[in-house]
């Protein structure tokens, strides 16, 4: 049993053992949990895909005569303008109201990020202590008083796969599903991604500290739709959707390379955010986590043809088997993608482990742990008492 | 289409892959109709065989980054 001080007392040293999640497997694959669980002191997780549910808070400053924003447009994209006066959120997904679907609050995000001038226009009704009613400016990153980037549902445990069993060809926000099942799509790395290896959350809660965008950011709040009550498999990893996380960083320190908006065709505009978590060997327990390999992890591959949120399963998968870049579905051999980014991903596991080991980065232990007991619940039609 | 038209095409392909907007999700390899685009699994990588692609278009006209781009 190690602690987390203990951890921190190596790394501070230079003498802690830090191996990304690609090299503690194959160390566990030669060697055994248990040397894993006598060697290693910090397994670097991580991951890179579309994660819609991001946006930013930016506070832009107060204007002169001040202006309390009501209705907050950036570079034509709709920000949230509901609270206080200069505060705003620009959602990851909202739509650009002269470019639509090209872009969206996932652009503005990349563009501050980059630090380009994003185009700032506010209308108020005006009031005794903020009389202006409109604005219309420039702002960047360098001029406004914070860019927070809070993302409420990131780093999703697990998702299901999808498939298209109709004739005719699919839009989702899985990527275009081609018909005839012609096509899986995945949406996660596997034995990479962070809570793949830490199943129950044993050492990610509340104030762990992570790799966010390119800078350091935590966890700030279980995710929405956290669903820990998922139905798991032998490993512990939920099978389909599982725990997310709640993340928040400061966005200026960001990088664009680990903040990427896209438009998925047909469905919208998304914002890639690039998540490494560090998991610290606190005991043989979590040595075996996080040896897990991508042949014990399963998910559903769905049916996205069918108009329903309980969308058919078609068959049970295994990530090895997603990976090896096709499987046998309904009778035939059919591609599979990752959508989410592994190379990347590798790439942000080195560089969370490069910190790690260069002592520019501590284990921060959780302040409050994650609930491991809710459930996901939907939302029914309820007809309005007349 | 006659054989010297696929030849001609072959040695042109109708497209560019944008590599600093490239993330290599994969997306456009299961699209691609000439198996002209995969991942390499050694480093997860995405691969163009210039020499495959038919010029249809179907991966810039889907890549959620916008890192194809047509010739
Ligand atoms: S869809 Fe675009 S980003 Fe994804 S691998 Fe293909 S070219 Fe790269
Ligand atoms: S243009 Fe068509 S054939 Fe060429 S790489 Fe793209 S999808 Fe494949």
């Amino acid at each position: 049993m190690k602690t987390f001080e203990e951890i921190n007392e190596k790394i501070k040293s230079g003498c802690a053992v830090v191996l990304t999640a690609q090299e503690v497997k194959e160390l566990a694959r030669k060697e055994g949990i248990k040397e894993v669980a006598k060697r290693v002191d910090v397994v670097t997780t991580a991951t890179f895909g579309a994660m819609c549910s991001s946006g930013a808070f930016l506070n832009f400053g107060h204007t002169d005569p001040p202006i309390k924003m009501s209705k907050v447009w950036l570079n034509d994209v709709p920000a949230y303008g509901g609270i206080a006066a200069v505060d705003a959120y620009i959602g990851a997904t909202e739509q650009s109201e002269s470019e639509g679907m090209n872009y969206g609050g996932a652009h503005v995000i990349e563009d501050l990020v980059a630090g380009k001038k994003i185009k700032l226009r506010a209308i108020s009704y005006g009031t005794d202590c903020y009389p202006r009613k409109e604005f219309t400016g420039f702002i960047d990153k360098y001029s406004i008083n914070q860019a927070i980037l809070f993302n409420p549902r990131n780093a999703y445990q697990n998702y299901n796969a999808a498939t298209n069993t109709s004739d005719k060809i699919l839009y989702t926000y899985m990527g275009v599903l081609l018909p005839n099942c012609g096509n899986v799509n995945y949406s996660t790395t596997g034995e990479l991604s962070p809570l793949m290896n830490d199943p129950y959350l044993r050492t990610i809660g509340v104030g762990t500290r992570i790799f966010l965008g390119g800078a350091i950011g935590y966890v700030a709040w279980e995710g929405t739709q956290h669903n820990p009550t998922q139905e798991r498999a032998e490993s512990g990893v939920p099978i389909g959707g599982g725990a997310t996380l709640a993340l928040i960083g400061d966005l200026k320190k960001m990088s664009p390379e680990f903040l990427r908006a896209a438009v998925i065709k047909g469905y919208g505009v998304t914002l890639y955010v690039g998540v490494g978590v560090p998991i610290p060997i606190i005991d043989e327990e979590m040595a075996r986590f996080v040896s897990v390999m991508d042949e014990e992890i399963f998910t559903n591959i769905l049916d996205y043809a069918v108009p329903s949120r309980s969308r058919p399963v078609l068959r049970r998968v295994n990530y090895a088997e997603l990976k090896s870049g096709s499987i046998m579905l309904m009778g035939k051999k059919v591609p599979t993608a990752p959508l989410s980014s592994i190379s990347m991903s590798l790439k942000i596991a080195e560089i969370l482990k490069n910190w790690i080991k260069e002592g520019k980065f501590l284990l921060q232990q959780p302040i409050q742990a994650l609930p491991m007991d809710t459930r996901l619940m939907p939302l029914n039609e309820e007809k309005e008492d007349l | 289409m006659s054989k010297v038209n696929a030849q001609l095409k072959a040695k042109k392909p109708g497209i560019e892959i944008i590599e600093e907007k490239c993330i290599s999700c994969g997306a456009c390899t299961v699209l691609c109709p000439t198996g002209a685009l995969c991942l390499d699994k050694n480093i997860w990588e995405l691969r163009f065989f210039a020499e495959k692609c038919s010029s249809c278009l179907i991966c810039k006209n889907t890549c959620p980054l916008g890192a194809i781009e047509k010739l």
